[in-house]
């Protein structure tokens, strides 16, 4: 059901993506930084506003006469920064929204993601409660509605003895002492909101927290230049003894008082409980689909720490080692943690280069597919070829589905995460293999499913990452193309110019050697 | 080995490209901050707030503790009055030129049912001049309470916020 609607959601987002390419190119592709953009605009609207705190009067006169002064006549700085703090604001409920949306339609919610997108709903609501929290300090007409209308909202639920709307009754309803704490929860509550945020990251390893360079001053130019162009500004003085005529809403934080209005309090409480329920129990409704997580094998784990390293999830912790090995530390699985991508196998060195075993025993593996299983799938892939330049082409189950491409000379194998292809193996396949090239390709380019998988492989063929790639064949046998869904037609067509590529290449039958089947009975199974 | 397509432009046509993303962001963020507009109240009508807070009268009155019963009381509940918690619904009816405009009864707040009652109705009437009564029963839905009448003048927008300290109405009207 719900994959009824993320896969044109999915569809949408890599169209959207592909078309910012163009725009800002693949380094500062924005939906590729959407958490971090959120943290970049937090920091703005944290530093904007610690001086409108230090301008701004708590008191009924004073808060709307503080803002106004620094709008009109101090236009040139505090009025800009009043308008990045709005704005930034602004910017920050849309990044949040955006990468909610992504993140579901790329399924990157269930699974070991549970507990990043069950904190993301706190945050969500904290950040709109922080914002109609702003609008009410300003106290001008717009002030006066949302507090009206949030008294009267929360007095639907009969907790509080005397209405709460009742300290809007007239002018005199309202003290100034009422300022005071709507400027210490104006404080407190994005304090919370950022406590929430990091902990949001903790089953996170390496979270990119900040956007490019580029990106972020782009995004700041932007936002300074929106203030100057078009300064925020505030409505008249509240008047409790007047309905304010038009309201210039801010859409993004205040759409729930329209909601109010069109269908009265109840429906809309039930509303947001509804929805805040349903984004709570998402994780967990169907389709589940869990892989059996990595297993370490204490005999072949020599204690690295490169599946450490590498774990997108942090799921591998090193502990010291009691059973008497020579090895000081061992890896060991946090299972709840563990997303089953392989990447930490394919970063094992356990099997470098790839021995002729009859069985390959790694330092850490997955249960479902095993790299012992691996490498028997793939031989016998390519062993199923016609003669010519034959090609093997690793894929990720998460990106294009090059199990269903059928380009002749070129034999398929999707991964849970191409990160899980060891560099050994590649060599392998080359040398023992019976391939003439090798073609990686998966999640599109800096967006792996698994966050990390794509980077990982890219630096280790560089040789900028352990496990290196070790290889005595021209590295041209070897490719790599990053490619989303949407993109398919383009991977099909590069996979076709490299296997026809591999014919111009110099000839390198001497580094193969005989393959396993035929020289020494080697088990691939 | 490693083909990384990057589609940005150069030259002048990668700053061309960022510019319009930026300019789609700044134009979506500029328009939602303060549009479209909203008014969710009618110019030809004025508001009318009946809010107040007003105790009904004790269900049962006050009476006089024996010696005896006062002698099984703790020494810190000694009062010589037993005085029974639970109070009367407020009773209330509003008319405006005499015609019922909201008639309703507030229940006393509390677990026993002894704290005041509140209540808190809006109403949107027809700005002009109007004659307003407020009749509060607080001692039972058959006997007399008392009452208020007031001659107000209301314009498009106005709020008219009537309240009751004590028993005395407090009319809380635009200032002209």
């Amino acid at each position: 059901m719900l994959g009824y609607i993320q896969r044109p959601m999915e569809w949408a987002f890599e169209k959207t993506e592909l078309g910012f390419d163009v725009l800002f190119g693949r380094a500062w592709n924005p939906m590729f930084y959407l958490g971090a953009l959120c943290y970049f605009n937090f920091w703005i609207v944290a530093a904007s506003g610690v001086y409108l705190f230090i301008v701004f009067e708590t008191s009924v006169l004073g808060a709307f006469n503080s803002i106004e002064v620094i709008t009109q006549e101090q236009w040139y700085f505090g009025g800009i920064i009043r308008s990045l703090h709005r704005y930034a604001s602004d910017a920050l409920v849309l990044t949040t929204m955006v990468h909610l949306l992504r993140e579901f339609a790329l399924d990157r919610y269930r699974g070991v993601r549970w507990f990043s997108w069950i904190i993301g709903v706190p945050i969500l609501w904290l950040l709109i409660i922080c914002g109609i929290n702003g609008y009410w300090l300003v106290w001008d007409e717009l002030a006066q509605m949302i507090a009206v209308w949030t008294a009267e909202f929360i007095d639907w639920f009969p907790i509080f003895g005397e209405p709460i709307a009742r300290n809007f009754l007239t002018k005199g309803s309202l003290g100034d002492r009422f300022f005071s704490l709507l400027i210490f929860l104006h404080i407190a509550l994005p304090l919370i909101l950022l406590l929430f945020m990091w902990i949001h990251l903790q089953r996170m390893n390496r979270a990119r927290v900040n956007p490019p360079a580029g990106l972020a001053i782009g995004t700041f130019l932007m936002l300074l230049i929106l203030s100057l162009l078009y300064p925020a500004v505030s409505h008249p003085q509240a008047d409790l003894s007047h309905v304010p005529a038009v309201i210039h809403l801010d859409w993004f934080y205040l759409f729930i008082y329209p909601l109010i209005d069109a269908w009265s309090a109840g429906p809309v409480w039930a509303l947001l409980y509804g929805v805040t329920g349903l984004l709570m129990i998402m994780p967990w409704l169907p389709p589940e689909k869990y892989d059996a997580p990595a297993v370490v094998n204490p005999e072949q784990c020599n204690g690295c720490e490169r599946c450490f390293d590498d774990c997108p999830y942090g799921a591998v912790i090193m502990k010291q080692r009691t059973d008497g090995s020579p090895y000081e530390k061992i890896a060991v699985v946090n299972t709840a943690s563990c997303a089953a991508c392989g990447i930490c196998v394919g970063t094992c060195p356990t099997h470098t280069p790839l021995r002729r075993d009859d069985q390959i025993t790694t330092g850490i593996d997955l249960p479902d597919l095993t790299l012992h299983q691996l490498r028997g799938e793939v031989v016998a892939a390519v062993a199923g070829l016609p003669d010519g330049p034959r090609v093997i082409l690793f894929g990720c189950a998460r990106a294009v589905q090059v199990e269903e491409m059928n380009i002749p000379g070129v034999a398929t194998v999707a991964l849970p995460c191409t990160g899980m292809v060891p560099p050994s193996l590649l060599d392998f396949m080359l040398r023992r293999g019976g391939a003439d090239g090798v073609f990686l390709t998966g999640c599109g380019d800096g967006e792996c499913f698994h966050r990390l998988g794509g980077q990982w492989v890219e630096e280790r063929l560089d040789g900028t990452r352990e496990t290196f790639l070790r290889t005595r064949f021209s590295k041209k046998r070897i490719h790599l193309n990053w490619a989303a869904s949407a993109d398919a037609d383009r991977l099909q067509q590069d996979i076709v110019t490299f296997r026809d590529s591999l014919a111009d290449l110099p000839d390198e039958t001497d580094l193969v050697e005989a393959s396993l089947n035929e020289a020494d009975g080697e088990g691939v199974s | 080995m490693s083909v990384r397509q990057d589609k940005m432009p150069r030259g002048a046509g990668r700053y061309i490209g960022q510019f319009v993303g930026y300019l789609m962001f700044a134009l979506l963020i500029g328009y939602f901050s303060a549009s479209p507009d909203w008014s969710y109240f009618p110019a030809d009508k004025a508001l009318i707030k009946l809010s107040f807070t007003h105790a009904g009268q004790r269900k049962e009155a006050c009476s006089d503790r024996t010696a005896r019963e006062l002698a099984n009381i703790p020494k810190t509940a000694k009062v010589p009055k037993a005085c029974p918690r639970e109070r009367h619904p407020v009773y209330i009816r509003l008319l405006l030129n005499d015609i019922s405009v909201f008639e309703g009864k507030a229940e006393p707040s509390g677990l026993s049912r002894g704290g005041p009652s509140h209540i808190y109705e809006t109403f949107q009437v027809p700005p002009g001049q109007h004659s307003l009564t407020l009749e509060v029963r607080d001692n039972g839905p058959d006997k007399p309470g008392f009452s208020h009448t007031a001659q107000v003048d209301l314009r498009g927008r106005d709020i008219l916020a009537i309240d009751l300290d004590r028993s005395a109405l407090m009319l809380g009207l635009p200032s002209r």
